[in-house]
C-alpha cells in the first residue's frame, strides 16, 4: 500500500472533507482491498477463464473484409456506401485528436500523482468547477476527445465535478470551435460571445450540479493502474488502454451519428422552422441526433438561415455537450448508469442557457 | 484482450492511416488541413504498437509470467516471475499499484474492454465497401450551401485570357452578393461532379461538396447548369465552362433556398481531383 493512497484514505476517514473527491478515492480504495482480500488464496482454479482475445480478431474481420469485397451486392447500394463514407470520415477525423487525446492521457496517468492533483485543484467546488472549465480553453478540438481526458484526470484524482466541467467546456469553448464560429458567422459577432458564454454557464452550471450530489461517485476508471512500473511503460499503457476504449465507443457514436444523418435528412428541416418554439426543440433534438463534431458545426448552423438565431445558438450550445456520439462515450467511459443520468440533464441545462443567452445577447 | 492483441489493433491503424495520408484517400473523407494530424496520429499507433508487440511476444515466450503478474512485462523486466514479484512488493512500494490485483479476469479487461475490438470496424468498412468521396447520393439529403459573407468587395474579373478557373463556392458567393455584378458575362471555369435532377432537364446540377472537417458536414454547392450537350451520368467529374444567368428578381426576394443558374458553353469529363471538396474558408 502506497504512502500516498494510506494519507488518502486517513484523510477521507477524518472526514474533513466531504467532496467527492475523497468519496470516490475511499470507494477505490474499498474495491481495491476487496481484491487484495481473494489475492492470498494460493490456487487459482483455471489461468484463463475467458477467451483470450488476440491477433487474430484483427486478422479474421480484415480477410472476410478482403473475401466480400465487390462480391457482395448490398455493399454497392448508394445507401450504403454513403452510410460508409459518412461512417468512415468520421473515424478518420476524430483519429488524430484520439490519439493527442490518449497522449496527454497517458502523460497524466504517468507524470501527474494524486498529490500533485490535489495541489492545483482549488478545494473549494465554488472555485475548482469554474476554473476547470476555463482550462478547457487550452485544449483545441473537438468533443470526442475530451472524454478520455476527463475520465483520466478523475483518474489521477480529479474532483469528479471538476473533470465534468472541463469535459463539457472543452470542446465549445476553445479557441478553434470560436475561431470557426466566427468564420461561419461573420455578421454575428454576438453570436461567438453567446456560444461562449452560454456553453461556459452550462458546464458550470452542470458540474455544480454534479458536486452537490451526495452519496455519487462515478465508476472509477482502473485508478489502481496509475502507478505501473516505469514511467515509459506505464505511459504506453495507459495511452494504449485509453485509445482501444474510447476508441471503441467512439467507433460506436461514429455508427449511430452516420446512420441518424440517413434516417434524418438535414433537407426536411424547411417544413419545421416555425415557431421560435419549435425550431428551438427541432435544432436542439438534431444537434443530438447529428452529432457533428464542434469544429464544424457552426457551419452547418450557418446553413440553416430559416431558423432564428437564438435556435441556432441553442444547436452549437447542445451539441458539443451532449449527442448520441458522446451519450456512447459516457457509457463506455463513466458507465451506463452515469450517462443514462448525465445526459437530460446536460441536455435541458445547455438548452436553458442557450435560451437565456440568446434573449440576452441575440 | 491480449497484449499482441491490442497490438495488432494498433498496428493496423496505424498503418490504415499512414496508407490513406500517403496516397492520398484521406482526402475524400476530412479535409486537406488533415494530412499532418494524421499522419502524427499514424506515426503514434504504430509507435505504440510495436511497443505493445515486443512487449506481447516476451509475454508469449515466457507463459507463467503471462499468467499470473502481467504488469512485469512493462517495465521490460520479463525475468521477474510470480514469486519474485510477490516478495518484492513488501520492499517495493511504487510497484504495489501494479501488483496487488494479479486475477487473470481483472487483466483481461484492464488492457481493454471488448468494445475495443470495434475499432477494425472503420477499416473493414473501408476494405469492403470502398466508400468514396461524397456524390450525388448525398446531394438531395442535405441542404444546399449558402454562402455567407460581410464584405461585399469583389476583385475585378479579367477574362481576357479565356475562361476564369472558380470555385463553385466562390461562384455562389460572387453571384449572390456582388452589387457590381461582376459576373455578368463573364466566362468562368468550374470543376465539380455532376447530378442529374428534374429542375434541369437539359443539363445537370454542377456539385462541389464544402466541407469544414468531414464528410459528415459537408453540404453541397450547386449550380444549376443548362445546355449540357451531352447527358451525363451522375458523379461523372466535369469542367464546365459557362455564364452566370441572372436571376429574373434579386435572390433576396425569392422564396425558398437559392438557385444560381448558369448556361454552359462547353463541358469536358474530367477526373476526380485530389481534393474532391471545397472548404468554407476561402
Amino acid at each position: 500500500m502506497s504512502a500516498t493512497k494510506a494519507k488518502a484514505r486517513a484523510r477521507s476517514r477524518a472526514g474533513a472533507q466531504r467532496s467527492a473527491k475523497s468519496r470516490a478515492r475511499s470507494n477505490a480504495k474499498a474495491r481495491k482491498t476487496q481484491v487484495q482480500a481473494h489475492r492470498p488464496e494460493p490456487q487459482r482454479p483455471q489461468p484463463k477463464p475467458r477467451r483470450n482475445f488476440g491477433p487474430g480478431l484483427v486478422a479474421v474481420p480484415l480477410l472476410v473484409a478482403l473475401a466480400v469485397r465487390g462480391r457482395v451486392g448490398f455493399l454497392a447500394d448508394p445507401d450504403i456506401r454513403l452510410w460508409a463514407t459518412l461512417f468512415v470520415s468520421v473515424c478518420i477525423q476524430a483519429l488524430p485528436f484520439l490519439v493527442l487525446v490518449v497522449v496527454i492521457s497517458g502523460l497524466i496517468a504517468a507524470f501527474i500523482s494524486p498529490d500533485l492533483v490535489q495541489r492545483l485543484v482549488p478545494r473549494r467546488t465554488a472555485l475548482a468547477v469554474p476554473s476547470a472549465g476555463l482550462a478547457g480553453i487550452a485544449l483545441p478540438g473537438c468533443e470526442c476527445g475530451s472524454v478520455p481526458i476527463a475520465g483520466r484526470l478523475i483518474s489521477a484524482g480529479t474532483p469528479p465535478a471538476a473533470a465534468l466541467t472541463f469535459l463539457l467546456a472543452a470542446p465549445a469553448i476553445n479557441p478553434v470551435v470560436l475561431v470557426s464560429t466566427a468564420v461561419a458567422f461573420p455578421n454575428d459577432g454576438r453570436l461567438v460571445l453567446a456560444r461562449f458564454l452560454a456553453s461556459f454557464a452550462a458546464a458550470v452550471a452542470v458540474g455544480t450540479w454534479w458536486a452537490r450530489r451526495t452519496g455519487q461517485s462515478l465508476r472509477d476508471t482502473e485508478r489502481q493502474h496509475q502507478v505501473s512500473s516505469g514511467r515509459i511503460a506505464s505511459f504506453v499503457d495507459v495511452a494504449s488502454r485509453d485509445f482501444v476504449h474510447a476508441g471503441g465507443y467512439l467507433v460506436v457514436g461514429a455508427a449511430a451519428a452516420a446512420t441518424l444523418q440517413l434516417v434524418v435528412p438535414r433537407s426536411i428541416l424547411d417544413s419545421v422552422a416555425g415557431s421560435e418554439v419549435s425550431s428551438i426543440i427541432v435544432l436542439a433534438l438534431l444537434a443530438v441526433l447529428l452529432s457533428i463534431c464542434s469544429e464544424a458545426d457552426a457551419f452547418v448552423a450557418a446553413g440553416l438561415p430559416q431558423f432564428s438565431l437564438t435556435s441556432r445558438l441553442v444547436f452549437l450550445v447542445v451539441g458539443p455537450v451532449i449527442d448520441v456520439k458522446l451519450v456512447a462515450m459516457h457509457a463506455g467511459v463513466f458507465g451506463r448508469a452515469f450517462a443514462l443520468r448525465f445526459a437530460p440533464v446536460t441536455f435541458g441545462v445547455a438548452v436553458a442557457s442557450a435560451v437565456i443567452m440568446g434573449q440576452v445577447l441575440l | 484482450m491480449t497484449r499482441l492483441g491490442r497490438a495488432a489493433l494498433l498496428l493496423t491503424l496505424g498503418v490504415v492511416g499512414a496508407v490513406l495520408v500517403t496516397f492520398g484517400g484521406f482526402g475524400q473523407f476530412v479535409q486537406q488541413r488533415m494530412r499532418l494530424p494524421l499522419l502524427v496520429a499514424a506515426v503514434v499507433l504504430l509507435l505504440l504498437g510495436l511497443y505493445e508487440a515486443q512487449g506481447g511476444i516476451r509475454t508469449v515466450r515466457s507463459p507463467r509470467d503471462h499468467d499470473h503478474s502481467p504488469h512485469d512485462h512493462k517495465a521490460g523486466n520479463c525475468k521477474a516471475n510470480t514469486n519474485k514479484a510477490n516478495t518484492n512488493k513488501a520492499n517495493n512500494k511504487a510497484k504495489s499499484g501494479t501488483h496487488d490485483h494479479g486475477t487473470h479476469d481483472h487483466r483481461v479487461r484492464s488492457l481493454g474492454p471488448r468494445v475495443g475490438w470495434l475499432l477494425v470496424m472503420p477499416v473493414v468498412v473501408l476494405i469492403s465497401v470502398a466508400p468514396t468521396a461524397l456524390g450525388a447520393a448525398a446531394s438531395g439529403r442535405v441542404a444546399p450551401v449558402r454562402p455567407t459573407r460581410t464584405n461585399t468587395e469583389f476583385a475585378p474579373l479579367d477574362a481576357s485570357a479565356g475562361p476564369i478557373e472558380m470555385r463553385v463556392y466562390d461562384f455562389l458567393e460572387r453571384a449572390t452578393f456582388d452589387p457590381k455584378r461582376s459576373l455578368d458575362d463573364v466566362p468562368v471555369r468550374l470543376e465539380g461532379l455532376v447530378v442529374n435532377d428534374p429542375s434541369a432537364p437539359d443539363g445537370f446540377l454542377l456539385t462541389r461538396f464544402v466541407v469544414s472537417c468531414c464528410a459528415a458536414d459537408g453540404s453541397p454547392a450547386q449550380v444549376t447548369v443548362h445546355g449540357s450537350p451531352q447527358q451525363l451520368a451522375d458523379d461523372t467529374w466535369v469542367e464546365v465552362d459557362l455564364i452566370w444567368r441572372p436571376p429574373a428578381q434579386p435572390y433576396s426576394e425569392t422564396p425558398g433556398p437559392i438557385v444560381v443558374e448558369a448556361d454552359a458553353s462547353r463541358v469536358v469529363v474530367s477526373e476526380m481531383p485530389d481534393d474532391p471538396y471545397e472548404s468554407p474558408y476561402s
